[in-house]
């Protein structure tokens, strides 16, 4: 799971990158997950989440700014390619919305 | 391998074809004594895991691509099965 915080842009490309769209992702972690769903009261002061450090993804389902993704990170993020491709993290769905529970009630 | 803890799900309505109509779980890997070791991961749920369960859950894209049966998807980490918590031993 991972936030899009911005877009990156190639002047010169690896030749397998044609016609790509890249984001600029920052990867959530478990404290990530805990503070988005805090309960309100338990909300830290600043409303900034923590998260890992930033990732490019490739992009073919058009996220944007601000959006939460799924990323599928390793070899698997070049399968969608039908040519061999460097790609090693890729934007595999934009999700909707998430649930999430720390401890049962 | 790992062991991980249900902590929620995700929705999403756009998606690579390929995963379409899967569940999509939030999975925290966890040590034998249940503590988050890792960051949480999306995972394809084909057994109808429930919340706070604990299941065993796989990083090998070869077997997701199966399982969803496209060769192209980005499909990763999905559930292999469910922990019986009583015959399972953590020493």
């Amino acid at each position: 799971m991972a936030t899009v915080v911005g877009r990156v842009t190639l002047s010169l490309r690896h030749p397998a990158f044609r016609g790509e769209r890249l984001l600029l992702a920052l990867p959530w972690n478990t404290t990530t997950w805990t503070t988005a769903h805090a309960h309100p009261s338990e909300k830290p002061a600043t409303d900034a989440l923590p998260f890992d450090p930033s990732i490019v993804v490739y992009d073919e389902l058009g996220a944007g700014v601000g959006q939460q993704i799924a990323i599928s990170e390793g070899r698997e993020a070049a399968c969608p390619f039908k040519h061999p491709s460097p790609v090693d993290a890729y934007c595999a769905a934009l999700i909707d919305e998430t649930f999430y529970q720390e401890t049962r009630p | 391998m790992r062991l991980a803890l249900v902590k929620g799900h995700a929705t999403s309505t756009v998606k690579h074809h390929s995963l379409e109509g899967w569940r999509l779980l939030v999975a925290q890997p966890v040590d034998s004594s249940d503590r988050p070791d890792g960051p949480p991961q999306i995972v394809l749920d084909s057994f109808g895991a429930a919340l706070h369960q604990k299941v065993l859950i796989s990083s090998d894209g070869a077997e997701a691509r199966k399982m969803v049966g496209s060769e192209f998807s980005p499909a990763r980490w999905m559930i292999l099965g469910i922990i019986d918590p009583e015959r399972s031993l953590a020493l």
